[in-house]
C-alpha cells in the first residue's frame, strides 16, 4: 500500500511539471518552444524515419568499446596500486592529476590525434570513466580487512590465487560502485563528445535538430531518450550490486 | 610430551603519537605438545599482540618464540589462528571457503575432507549458504571447521566466542571442547572470560595490565565436562580472579575493594538477553531413562528454598532439595519482620520458632546522627496489621535450619553437601538440573519444575543475562558480630506491661556515607553492620575494618556501645547492590528469594521476601501441577504476585536513599512523628506488611512529606 502511494507520488510530480511545461509554452505563446506533444510528434517522427534507432545504437556502441576498456585497465591498475606499495607511489600523483581534468578539456586533443572518427568519443568515454573505477578499486583493495588477509597468507593462499580469490573479491562491492559512477559519467560524456567530433549519435541528433532548422521538438527529445537510457543503464548496473558475491558488503 | 611452543624473555613496544606504548614485557613460558593453555588478562593488556606474535603475524622487539624448536618466521598453515572478529571469506560459500584452504589437494580429497569437517561442525546443508546469511554461532563454527580442515598441529584461539551472544557462547563452548577432541591439536587461547578459560584450559596463565607480564599460572586438573560450580572449581576462580585484581564482585567474599566495585560492570553475558541455555551436558536418552524423577527439584536450602519445597511436599508432590553447604552455616539478615507470623502458620512451624529462644524484638529505632534525634516506630502502634507485634533477631544458622528441617519433616528429600553444576534445558525447558555430591560424579536429576532458590549466586539468571543491576543502589557492607556490647531494652519506648522478656529493637543509625544496623541477638551477641555507598566507601582509607571503624565512629551512640565489647568473628564484607531479573519464571523454572531481586538490607526484607515468594511459587506451581502444565505462561501468575508489590519497594528504597543524600534524611522518620497518616505506612512497611497498605498512597504520602 505504502510502495503504491509512493510511486503514485512519484508520478504526480512528473505529470505536474510536464502540465506546467504545457502551460508555460502555451501562455508564453513561444513559437519555437515545444509543448509535450510536439515532442511525442517528434519523437514518433524520429522513430518512423529509423533514425532515433541509428543514434541510439552508434552512442551505445562508443560507450561500451570505451566503457569496458575502462574497466579492465582501471581494476588492473587499481588492484596493483592498492596491493603494491610501489605501483601505488609511482601512480598516485599521475592519477590524482588527471583525475580533476574534465573530459570535455580533452576534445582538442582527441580531435587532434584521432580525428572526426569514433575513436575520439571512445578515447573521451575512456578518460571519463577511468579515473573514478581506478580510485575505486583502490580504495577497494586499501580496505579489505586486514585479518582477510592475515588468514589468506595464514593458509599458505599466495601470489595469483591470492589476487584471485581474496584481493579481488575483496574489493568487489567497491569495484562496483566505482562502475556505476563511471557508467554514469561515461554516459555523460558520449553526449557532449558526439556534438562536436562526430556525425551520429544522440549528441549529434541534438546539436543537428537545433543547427539544421530549430527542430527544438527533437533537441526535447533526444533529451528525453538520453534520460531514460541513462535510467536504464545505472538500473543495469545496480543489477550487479545485488550479485551474491557481494551482499556481504550491501546487505549490511 | 615436549615443549611445542617455547616462549622466551618476548618484548614488544608500539609507536604512538604519545611516545612508544609498551605492551608486553618479558614474557616467558612454554606450552607442551597437545596443551590446552588459556591466556587470561584484562582488555587490551597486550594478549592479542602476544598471541599474533606467537601465530607470526607480527615480531617482538626483544626475545624469541620457537614451534619445535625452530624460530617462527611469518604465519604458517601449521598454527592457524582463529580471529575474534571472524575472518571466514564473506564473499565466498561455507563450501568454497573450505575448499580454498585446501586448493593444494586434488578437487575430489578437497571435497571429502570439507564434507567431513562440515559434518563435524554440524553444518550440512548450509555448503552453498554465504556467510552473511548464518547466524553468529553457525558463522563460528564454519571458522573453526575451516581451521581444523587444514589438519594443524596448534590451533591459536582470539577470543574465539567473544562476538556471540550468551546462549550461543555457551553452546559453542561446548561445541568447541568437541571439537578440539576430535584433533589433538595444541592451543592457546586468549580469553578474558575466566570461566570459559577454566572450563576449557588445561593450564590457564594471567596476565597484569599493560604492559602485559605473567601473574601466575594455574592448572586445571579436572576431567571434561568439568563441574564449573564445584568448590575447588570455585577456588580456582578465585585465586585468578585475585591474580588479575578483581574479586567476584557479587561473591561473599571478605575483602571486596569497594573501589573496584563502584567501576566495576555489571556481571552479565554480553550480546543481550537469552531465554534459555543448553547447559554443558545435554541430556541423552539413555541419561533420561536412567535417571532420578521428581516432580520439583529446588536448588538451594535457604528460607525461599525450604519453603517452597515445604508447602510443594505438603500436598503431596515428590519433591528434592538440593544445598550445596552443611546446615548450620553461618548467613546475615538477622532482623526479621511481623509479617512473618502468617507465612510460619501456613509452613506449620511457628511453634517451633517460638520456642528457639530467639531475641523478640518490638520495633525499629531511627537514630539521626546529626540532629542526635531518635524515632521509635514500634509494630504495637498498629497491632491490627498483624497476628503478633512482635517478632525475632533471629541466628540464621540456627532459623534456616529449623526451616529446612521442617522441610524434611513434611516429607522434602533434602541432600546437603550437593552441588548443581547446571540446570538441564531442551530447547527452552528446563527438564532438570545437573548435580552430584562434593567430590563425587554427577548425575542427571529430571523434575517437572526446578526452583532456583539459589540465593545471589543466580544459577539461571545470570546464566541468561536476566539480571538488571540497579547502580543507584550499589551498596557495600562490613559487619561482624560481637561479644559485651551494650544493647537497650525495649522498655525505654514501651511501658512495662507491653513488653516481652527481654525484648529489644532493631537500631538503624545514620553515619557518614550511609547507615548501620545495630540487631542484639541470644547470649551476649550483638550483630552491627555498615551499609555505605560503594563509592563514599572507595574513599576511605584502608580496609573493611577501617571503613566499619570509620563509620561507626560517626554515631557516638553505637560507639558508646561497642567500647569494650569483644569481635566474635573477622569483619565480613557483602556487596550489596540491589538487582531484579527481567523475569521470574521460564518454561518449567521458577526464581525464588534473591534468585529473583535482591534489594537493599534497609528494611530487614530479605528473610520476610523469600519465605514470601516461596510460598508465592509453591501456589503457584501447584495450580500447574493440577492442569499438568508447566510452561511460562501457566507459572506467570507467581511472578505477576510478585513483582507489583517488589517494584514499589525498590521505589521506596530508593526514596528512602536520595532522602539519606539529603543530609540527615531520614527526616521522613521525624516527620513520622506528626504525621499519624505517615507513621501507620511507615510502621505497617517496616513490619513487612507490603499487602496490608496501598504502597502507592505511601510513595504519595512520603514524596508530600518531602516537599
Amino acid at each position: 500500500m505504502h510502495d503504491r502511494i509512493r510511486s503514485l507520488l512519484a508520478v504526480a510530480v512528473i505529470v505536474f511539471c510536464v502540465a506546467l511545461w504545457w502551460l508555460s509554452v502555451r501562455i508564453s505563446g513561444s513559437l519555437i518552444f515545444p509543448t509535450p506533444w510536439q515532442v511525442i510528434l517528434g519523437m514518433v517522427q524520429l522513430i518512423q524515419q529509423g533514425l532515433l534507432l541509428k543514434h541510439v545504437a552508434a552512442s551505445l556502441f562508443r560507450v561500451t568499446y570505451g566503457y569496458l576498456l575502462a574497466v579492465t585497465l582501471a581494476i588492473v591498475l587499481g588492484v596493483l596500486m592498492g596491493r603494491f606499495r610501489g605501483a601505488y607511489v609511482a601512480c598516485n600523483s599521475l592519477v590524482q592529476i588527471l583525475r580533476p581534468i574534465s573530459p570535455i578539456a580533452w576534445i582538442p586533443l582527441a580531435i587532434l590525434w584521432f580525428g572526426v572518427s569514433d575513436l575520439s568519443p571512445i578515447f573521451l568515454i575512456f578518460l571519463s570513466s577511468f579515473f573514478p573505477m581506478v580510485i575505486g578499486t583502490v580504495a577497494g583493495v586499501l580496505t579489505i580487512d586486514r585479518q582477510y588477509i592475515w588468514a589468506a597468507e595464514n593458509f599458505g593462499i599466495s601470489g595469483f590465487k591470492l589476487l584471485c580469490f581474496v584481493i579481488f573479491p575483496g574489493a568487489l562491492p567497491q569495484i562496483i560502485t566505482g562502475m556505476r559512477i563511471g557508467l554514469g559519467v561515461a554516459w555523460l560524456v558520449v553526449v557532449a563528445a558526439e556534438m562536436i567530433a562526430i556525425n551520429s549519435g544522440l549528441g549529434y541528433l541534438i546539436i543537428d535538430s537545433r543547427n539544421a532548422g530549430n527542430r527544438y521538438d527533437l533537441v526535447v527529445a533526444g533529451m528525453v531518450i538520453i534520460g531514460v537510457i541513462g535510467l536504464l543503464l545505472d538500473f543495469l548496473m545496480r543489477g550487479l550490486e545485488r550479485l551474491d558475491e557481494v551482499q556481504w558488503r550491501y546487505g549490511r | 610430551m615436549g615443549a611445542k611452543i617455547c616462549v622466551t624473555d618476548v618484548w614488544k613496544t608500539f609507536p604512538t603519537p604519545q611516545g612508544p606504548l609498551s605492551v608486553l614485557a618479558q614474557v616467558d613460558f612454554t606450552v607442551a605438545e597437545g596443551e590446552f593453555l588459556a591466556l587470561v588478562g584484562p582488555s587490551g593488556c597486550g594478549k592479542t599482540t602476544l598471541l599474533h606474535i606467537l601465530a607470526g603475524f607480527d615480531r617482538p622487539d626483544r626475545g624469541e618464540v620457537r614451534v619445535d624448536d625452530r624460530p617462527i618466521q611469518g604465519p604458517r598453515r601449521r598454527g592457524i589462528y582463529v580471529f575474534q572478529r571472524g575472518a571466514v571469506f564473506p564473499w565466498l560459500t561455507v563450501q568454497q571457503n573450505m575448499t580454498l584452504v585446501l586448493s593444494d589437494l586434488p578437487p575430489a580429497e578437497r571435497q571429502r575432507l570439507s564434507d567431513e569437517y562440515l559434518a563435524l561442525a554440524g553444518l550440512q546443508g548450509f555448503e552453498r549458504s554465504y556467510p552473511h546469511q548464518l547466524s553468529g554461532g553457525m558463522l563460528q563454527r564454519v571458522e573453526l571447521a575451516r581451521a581444523l580442515v587444514t589438519r594443524p598441529e596448534i590451533l591459536y584461539l582470539d577470543e574465539p566466542l567473544g562476538a556471540l551472544d550468551a546462549l550461543t557462547r555457551l553452546r559453542m563452548r561446548m561445541e568447541l571442547r568437541r571439537l578440539l577432541a576430535h584433533e589433538h591439536c595444541t592451543t592457546v587461547m586468549v580469553t578474558h572470560d575466566v570461566e570459559e578459560a577454566l572450563d576449557l584450559a588445561d593450564r590457564v596463565i594471567i596476565f597484569s595490565p599493560r604492559p602485559a607480564t605473567i601473574r601466575s599460572s594455574v592448572s586445571v586438573p579436572f576431567p571434561h565436562p568439568r563441574p564449573l560450580t564445584h568448590r575447588s572449581m570455585l577456588e580456582l576462580k578465585g585465586q585468578i580472579l585475585q591474580a588479575l585484581g578483581v574479586e567476584d564482585v557479587e561473591g561473599d567474599t571478605a575483602s571486596v575493594r569497594p573501589a573496584a566495585l563502584a567501576r566495576s560492570r555489571a556481571l552479565r553475558p554480553r550480546g543481550g538477553r537469552a531465554s534459555a541455555y543448553v547447559s554443558p551436558v545435554a541430556l541423552s536418552p539413555e541419561a533420561a531413562v536412567s535417571a532420578e524423577r521428581f516432580d520439583v527439584v529446588v536448588i538451594g536450602g535457604g528460607p525461599g528454598g525450604a519453603s517452597a519445597a515445604t508447602v510443594l511436599a505438603e500436598r503431596g508432590l515428590k519433591v528434592l532439595i538440593l544445598e550445596r553447604q552443611r546446615f548450620p552455616r553461618f548467613h546475615t539478615g538477622e532482623s526479621l519482620l511481623p509479617a512473618l507470623w502468617e507465612l510460619w502458620d501456613r509452613l506449620d512451624v511457628t511453634a517451633e520458632i517460638e520456642s528457639a529462644g530467639f531475641v523478640p524484638k518490638q520495633g525499629i529505632i531511627c537514630g539521626m546522627t546529626r540532629s542526635g534525634e531518635e524515632v521509635a516506630l514500634l509494630t504495637s502502634e498498629y497491632p491490627e496489621y498483624f497476628p503478633r507485634t512482635y517478632t525475632y533477631h533471629v541466628e540464621r544458622s540456627q532459623f534456616d535450619q529449623i526451616l529446612l528441617n521442617n522441610a524434611r519433616r513434611k516429607g522434602v528429600e533434602v541432600r546437603e553437601g550437593w552441588n548443581v553444576q547446571d540446570v538441564i534445558f531442551e530447547e527452552d525447558w528446563a527438564r532438570g538440573v545437573l548435580a552430584g555430591p562434593h567430590d563425587g560424579a554427577l548425575r542427571s536429576i529430571l523434575a517437572d519444575v526446578v526452583v532456583d532458590a539459589t540465593g545471589r549466586d543466580s544459577l539461571i539468571s545470570r546464566r541468561l543475562g536476566w539480571r538488571r543491576l540497579d547502580p543507584a543502589l550499589n551498596k557495600i557492607s562490613h559487619f561482624t558480630h560481637f561479644a559485651g556490647a551494650g544493647r537497650r531494652s525495649v522498655r525505654e519506648f514501651l511501658p512495662e506491661q507491653d513488653t516481652l522478656a527481654g525484648a529489644t529493637v532493631t537500631d538503624v543509625h545514620t553515619v557518614d556515607g550511609g547507615w548501620l544496623w545495630y540487631i542484639p541477638l541470644a547470649n551476649d551477641v550483638v550483630s552491627v553492620g555498615v551499609v555505605l555507598d560503594a563509592k563514599v566507601a572507595g574513599q576511605i582509607r584502608g580496609g573493611p575494618q577501617e571503613r566499619f571503624n570509620h563509620a561507626v565512629a560517626s554515631c557516638p551512640k553505637v560507639q558508646d556501645w561497642l567500647q569494650g565489647a569483644r569481635p566474635l568473628m573477622p569483619m565480613q564484607t557483602i556487596s550489596n547492590i540491589a538487582y531484579i531479573n527481567d523475569r521470574f519464571v521460564g518454561h518449567g523454572f521458577v526464581l525464588v528469594g534473591d534468585a529473583a531481586m535482591f534489594i537493599d538490607p534497609i528494611f530487614s526484607s530479605g528473610v520476610t521476601l523469600a519465605i514470601r515468594s516461596g510460598i508465592f511459587a509453591a501456589d503457584c506451581i501447584l495450580d500447574a501441577f493440577e492442569r499438568r502444565d508447566f510452561s511460562e505462561g501457566s507459572l506467570k501468575p507467581y511472578e505477576e504476585r510478585l513483582r507489583v508489590p517488589m517494584s514499589r519497594i525498590f521505589r521506596i528504597i530508593h526514596h528512602w536513599y536520595e532522602l539519606l543524600d539529603h543530609g540527615d534524611g531520614s527526616h521522613l522518620f521525624l516527620r513520622s512523628r506528626r504525621t499519624p497518616l505517615l507513621r501507620e505506612r511507615l510502621i505497617v512497611l517496616l513490619s513487612g506488611g507490603y499487602d496490608k497498605m496501598d504502597l502507592e498512597s505511601f510513595l504519595l504520602t512520603t514524596s508530600h512529606e518531602a516537599e
